[in-house]
């Protein structure tokens, strides 16, 4: 079985009404990082997951979950 | 500009950079195998490999710390392309080094610094390609 981290940054970023540039401005990092974990490339640390959730004032779980 | 944008730029720049750079490697290592290369291609041959080698380090950002663009250039999504292109670095390296065992057995003359200079050009080359790759891809 294989378990792959799902999320809904692209929703979410785009409810928020941000670019990925302002997005990753928020959080800290590059837009680069923000593009890989959005189209589940990357999978990131705990601590990018919560600095993103908290960036777009919605629970971490709500942002992320696990798909089998 | 943002600091964001400032590190996207030059990221991009690096990553192009790091072809350029892995490409010359390449041809200069070829230059010096074909015979035709004098001392000093073997010395340009060896300043690039380390100067690869140090490039796959994130020696900026250790000197300076403190430095937003530093920072995003070297953020969690950098240094997971930079685990990965090292291991494909050291992969390349381990199956250069087999073909040369390979080669062995029929009795084909490599001397120890042929050996060498292919198994480290092998294993760098393809480091810094694939971190490069890697960027280039991430920051479509």
């Amino acid at each position: 079985m294989t378990e792959h981290l799902a999320n809904a940054i692209k929703a979410e970023r785009e409810r928020a009404g941000l670019t990925q540039a302002a997005l990753a401005e928020r959080v800290g990092v590059s837009r680069k990082t923000v593009n890989t974990v959005e189209n589940g490339v990357f999978t990131p640390s705990a601590t990018l997951a919560i600095k993103l959730a908290r960036a777009l004032n919605v629970p971490v779980e709500q942002l992320f979950w696990i798909e089998d | 500009m943002t600091s964001v944008e400032v590190a996207e730029r030059s990221a991009r720049f690096r990553a192009y950079g790091f072809l350029f750079l892995a490409a010359l490697t390449c041809a200069v290592m070829i230059l010096v195998r074909t015979g035709r290369g004098t001392d000093f291609a073997q010395g340009l041959w060896l300043g690039l490999l380390v100067g690869c080698a140090l490039n796959l380090l994130p020696i900026k950002r250790w000197l300076r710390p403190h430095n937003t663009v530093m920072q995003l250039l070297d953020d969690e999504g950098t240094r997971a392309n930079r685990r990965l292109s090292c291991t494909v670095g050291f992969w390349a390296a381990v199956a250069t080094a087999l073909g040369f065992q390979l080669a062995g057995h029929f009795d084909a003359a490599i001397t120890a610094e042929e050996v060498g200079q292919l198994v480290a050009t092998a294993g760098i080359v393809c480091a810094i390609t694939a971190f490069a790759i890697l960027e280039l891809r991430a920051a479509r």
